[in-house]
């Protein structure tokens, strides 16, 4: 139970709370915030995510969404954009996907969010890590960081 | 926080895949649209506040979805979402039957919140997990790597191979599946 569960919960500011990473899996020099996600609907195994408010989209490994089934080409081409990720300009698909940001104290919470699926040359391996953005996830519902413990609070609206 | 965090580029270079696949259906007449011109050449020109000022003068319903749809593209460029949402939402409204308009619609629409329901992640075992995140991934740069209540269940260089790997039985809400970094 992180230290302010109590008096955030009682007061209704809001509804859960988690731990989060500071850094991303192997890069180490960076400080982050890094949460925990669970898809939905494809009852796959949970994995880290950055939250980035300057992000306008979560954006997720090309691995993980041809597992979450989010590379189909079924639908139109019309969705196709580009980012532009630490310097490099990338194309992809943005696709929508039920995700559940786990709780360890209260209630877990599940959003439909809009995901940037980056297209990859034939044998490129993808080096980035995977984001929470803005318009996309972060900007529909309330949140809030104690860094002195790595706590993340959060509320639906 | 993040300092490098994505942005939305701006607008793309003429060769872009999306102008050749929307330039197949365009007809004359969208060429002779004076105000879409002008869209395109603010557009071009980044100048976020006349995109604003023209678009808000466009007829969508004298100009067909593929018009909408270019910008409202242009709009995602430049990093203007919510215009982008505005657009979308137009189109699906003037263009009911069209697919394209509706699914733009769809991927610009805000985040929802499905449901909330009480905490189902096993706390002991992620805080497990944390840990062992903290203090060992970066010995497995450039590997995806699961764990599971604080212990390694696997390593491997791509994520289906990961998954052969542990096999299905430990594909839990438990095993937090990551690559990392390399």
């Amino acid at each position: 139970m992180a230290r302010f569960d109590t008096i955030l919960f009682d007061s209704g500011f809001v509804t859960g709370s988690t731990r989060y990473d500071d850094h991303y899996q192997g890069d180490e020099k960076q400080n982050r915030i890094v949460l925990t996600i669970t898809p939905e609907k494809a009852k796959h195994s949970p994995v880290k995510m950055i939250v980035d408010t300057g992000a306008p989209w979560c954006v997720l490994n090309p691995e993980l969404a041809e597992i979450w089934d989010l590379t189909s080409a079924a639908e139109d081409e019309a969705q196709i954009t580009n980012l532009n990720i630490r310097g490099e300009v990338r194309w992809g698909r943005l696709k929508r996907a039920e995700i559940i940001l786990h709780a360890m104290n209260g209630e877990d919470l599940t959003v439909e969010a809009t995901f940037f699926v980056p297209f990859m040359d034939p044998d490129e391996v993808w080096n980035y890590p995977n984001f929470l953005g803005l318009s996309g996830f972060l900007d529909r519902f309330r949140f809030a960081v104690d860094a002195s413990e790595n706590a993340f609070y959060f509320w639906r609206f | 926080m993040s300092l490098n965090y994505p942005e939305v580029e701006t607008l793309p270079p003429e060769e872009a895949p999306w102008r050749e696949a929307t330039r197949q259906n365009e007809t004359s007449t969208d060429k002779s649209e004076p105000l879409l011109t002008a869209i395109e050449e603010a557009a071009a020109r980044e100048d976020r506040h006349a995109i604003i000022s023209l678009v808000k003068q466009v007829d969508w319903r004298s100009h067909r979805p593929e018009d909408l749809i270019r910008v409202i593209q242009s709009c995602i460029f430049l990093d203007m979402v919510l215009l982008a949402r505005e657009l979308a939402d137009e189109g699906k409204r003037l263009f009911p039957n069209d697919k394209r308009m509706e699914q733009w619609a769809i991927v610009l629409a805000p985040a929802k919140v499905i449901g909330t329901r009480p905490a189902s992640g096993n706390a002991i075992g992620l805080e497990a997990s944390h840990r062992w995140f903290q203090n060992n991934s970066s010995k497995y740069k450039g590997q995806w790597i699961a764990v599971r209540n604080g212990e390694l269940l696997g390593v491997a260089p791509t994520l289906k191979e990961l998954y052969a790997q542990i096999g299905q039985d430990k594909k839990t809400p438990d095993t937090i599946v990551v690559k990392a970094l390399s």
